[in-house]
């Protein structure tokens, strides 16, 4: 299988009737689209269903996609209109689900309790793991808006303009939500104290 | 690049969306302001900060369903544009559609025959009573697959059973009411299906004639089924091509069903064709019987070995092999390395299906089950009890949220009838087409 061939290159050959494209485009795409999922719902049962639906609706939807079209753009359109309308649907309901937290241990527990500070041995993992529900916590704590953005441009890899397009927002809007997306999670890691160490990491 | 502009660009920069000459530009502003450096220090710190943050593994579960869905979309798609014409289609899509419009022209028929066999009656009960008075579960003859109620699917050992002239005391009054018959048959196969329409005129008559009176009774349920035979229709086609190049099937009863219903087709008089055995098992004792209790005994025991991982699993996905068979076999081998339990997932345009064999100790198929789903949302479950010769001592069919026209006898031709071992699991060995 050809790990390079572009995912647009992939959707047409889908498109012919090749499932292995799809299966690529799969493999690719999978991961990040249930991080964006799970960081914008905060909820991996709700991902773990949207994910699928996506993927479902990408099947059936493959043959209207259009060539010109960047496909992450359409892939993350559709998780995002699935993920907004899954909400509102919610909203009606009256679920308190979108209230309810997550991942409890990073979310709602008082957030330095977490942190098991005599830990004698800190490696690598046992840090992240320490790390985890501080940074769980500051992704969280954004608007949702800027949430988006920034799990958008971050994790999923989508330039500034592809964002533009899958949330529906001028290209500006999208850089300045990302700038104050920035901005909040840096004072919230300063407030956890995790920008210090953040910072050595990123010391060149 | 004056302050405010470089500053503006610190976003692109950090994510590398500017061109070479623009990241120059701001680089050059950065390195006589300390202001932009160090918002540039801090967009760095944050993100890498965030970037510590493990990504979620989403479950690997839904993965497989996904791809079944991409297959047969595939599939579908090729179709469509006529590329090429999956195998597999026939196997699954046209066995539906060939069974949608045989219900179908069986339902017309059987509606005339009623008439007839009511008109019968009236004027000589003598010798009409015995067909018309002739338990359902006696009816001895499915030609072919008849979508139905589990009711009509517990015909036992029916599919193998070459058409019964035993219950043809039936009425002469066939022979009167053929043309009319044909008739009918003729502009119903001239619509949805030309290519499934001449074996569906063959399969017709005996149905037609030994079934009558159990599928009157079921008429309004079939109805009901029969819907899906003009939208399949567009996969009838293939069947005359695949059918043709079908390779080597050990086991033809498919075939063998067809000549033997068409020698016992009306008109010919001829009653021709091994007196059908009485089925051993009703409706109301099929349950606790002896028969359907060994088989239990064996389904009980191999799960319990596979659960307690006594048995070697081997698996093989078929995506190497092509889309157009088999997508996944796995086999939980006993000694010798025969299959004790053998799971296959099939599919095709219409219907995902999984197939699960069970094999008792001498290597023998003594249970089935077929699951899954079809497009339209029915769920299928469907079970299959053989005794140690290979017939099927009881069949039965469920269905869930809708109906879709299954075959309610089983196809022979999808049951592994011998214990397969792990030269099924290689390309090349017809996989997804026996």
């Amino acid at each position: 299988m050809q790990t390079d061939e572009s995912d647009e290159r992939l959707m047409a050959r889908f498109q012919g009737g090749d499932a292995s494209a799809f299966e690529a485009l799969l493999h690719r795409h999978r991961g990040p689209v249930y991080n964006f999922l799970v960081r914008t719902t905060r909820d991996r049962g709700r991902a773990e269903d949207l994910l699928q639906e996506t993927w479902l609706k990408v099947v059936t939807a493959a043959p209207r996609w259009e060539k010109r079209a960047r496909f992450t753009t359409w892939l993350y359109t559709i998780a995002r209109n699935l993920s907004v309308d899954e909400a509102r649907r919610a909203a009606l309901r009256g679920a308190e689900r979108l209230e309810a937290p997550a991942d409890p241990a990073g979310e709602r527990r008082p957030l330095l309790e977490t942190v098991a500070s005599d830990d004698p041995l800190p490696d690598r993992s046992a840090e992240s793991a320490m790390l985890r529900p501080r940074l769980q916590a500051a992704l969280a704590s954004l608007p949702e808006e800027q949430r988006e953005v920034f799990v958008l441009r971050e994790y999923a890899g989508l330039p500034f303009q592809e964002i533009a397009a899958v949330t529906g927002v001028p290209e500006n809007t999208v850089k300045s939500r990302m700038r104050y997306a920035l901005d909040g999670l840096r004072r919230r890691l300063e407030e956890m104290g995790v920008t210090a160490e953040a910072a050595e990491v990123a010391a060149p | 690049m004056n302050h405010q502009d470089a500053r503006e660009k610190l976003l692109d920069l950090a994510y590398g969306e500017l061109s070479r000459r623009e990241a120059a530009e701001v680089e050059a502003h950065l390195a006589g302001c300390p202001e932009c450096r160090a918002e540039r220090d801090r967009i760095a710190a944050t993100r890498a900060a965030m970037r510590r943050l493990e990504p979620e593994v989403p479950p690997a579960a839904g993965e497989r369903i996904l791809l079944a869905a991409a297959r047969q979309a595939a599939d579908r798609q090729r179709e469509r544009s006529g590329v090429l014409v999956p195998r597999w289609v026939w196997r699954v899509s046209f066995t539906t559609v060939l069974v949608a419009v045989v219900g179908a022209v069986t339902l017309q028929i059987v509606g005339m025959r009623e008439r007839t066999v009511r008109e019968e009656l009236r004027g000589a009960p003598e010798r009409a009573a015995p067909t018309a008075e002739a338990p359902a579960a006696q009816a001895p003859a499915l030609p072919g697959p008849v979508p139905a109620r589990p009711e009509e699917a517990k015909l036992a050992k029916s599919a193998e059973r070459p058409a019964a002239p035993a219950r043809k005391e039936a009425p002469p009054a066939a022979a009167p009411e053929a043309p009319q018959a044909m008739a009918k048959r003729d502009g119903e196969k001239a619509r949805p299906a030309p290519a499934a329409a001449p074996a569906v005129a063959e399969q017709a008559p005996p149905a037609e004639r030994s079934l009558a009176q159990a599928r009157a009774k079921v008429a309004d349920q079939a109805v009901g089924a029969a819907p899906p035979a003009p939208a399949a229709a567009g996969a009838a086609p293939s069947a005359d091509v695949t059918a043709g190049e079908s390779p080597a099937r050990p086991a033809a009863k498919g075939e063998a069903k067809l000549g033997s219903a068409e020698s016992a087709a009306p008109g010919t008089g001829s009653p021709a064709g091994p007196v059908a055995k009485e089925p051993r098992l009703t409706a109301r004792d099929w349950k606790g019987s002896p028969e359907i209790e060994a088989v239990r005994g064996i389904v009980r025991d191999v799960d319990r070995r596979v659960r307690a991982g006594k048995l070697q699993m081997s698996a093989r996905p078929f995506q190497a092999c092509g889309p157009l068979e088999d997508a996944e076999r796995r086999i939980y081998a006993g000694s010798g390395g025969r299959a004790a339990k053998f799971v296959r997932q099939a599919g095709g345009a219409e219907a995902a299906l999984t197939f699960e064999e069970y094999y008792d100790d001498a290597g023998r198929l003594r249970y089935v089950f077929i699951h899954g789903g079809a497009v339209n949302g029915a769920l299928l479950e469907h079970r299959i009890w053989l005794d140690p010769e290979g017939n099927r001592l009881w069949e039965e069919q469920k269905l869930r949220r809708g109906s879709y026209p299954f075959p309610a006898a089983w196809p022979e031709r999808d049951l592994w009838l011998a214990a397969p071992g792990a030269e099924v699991l290689g390309c090349g060995n017809g996989a997804g087409i026996r």
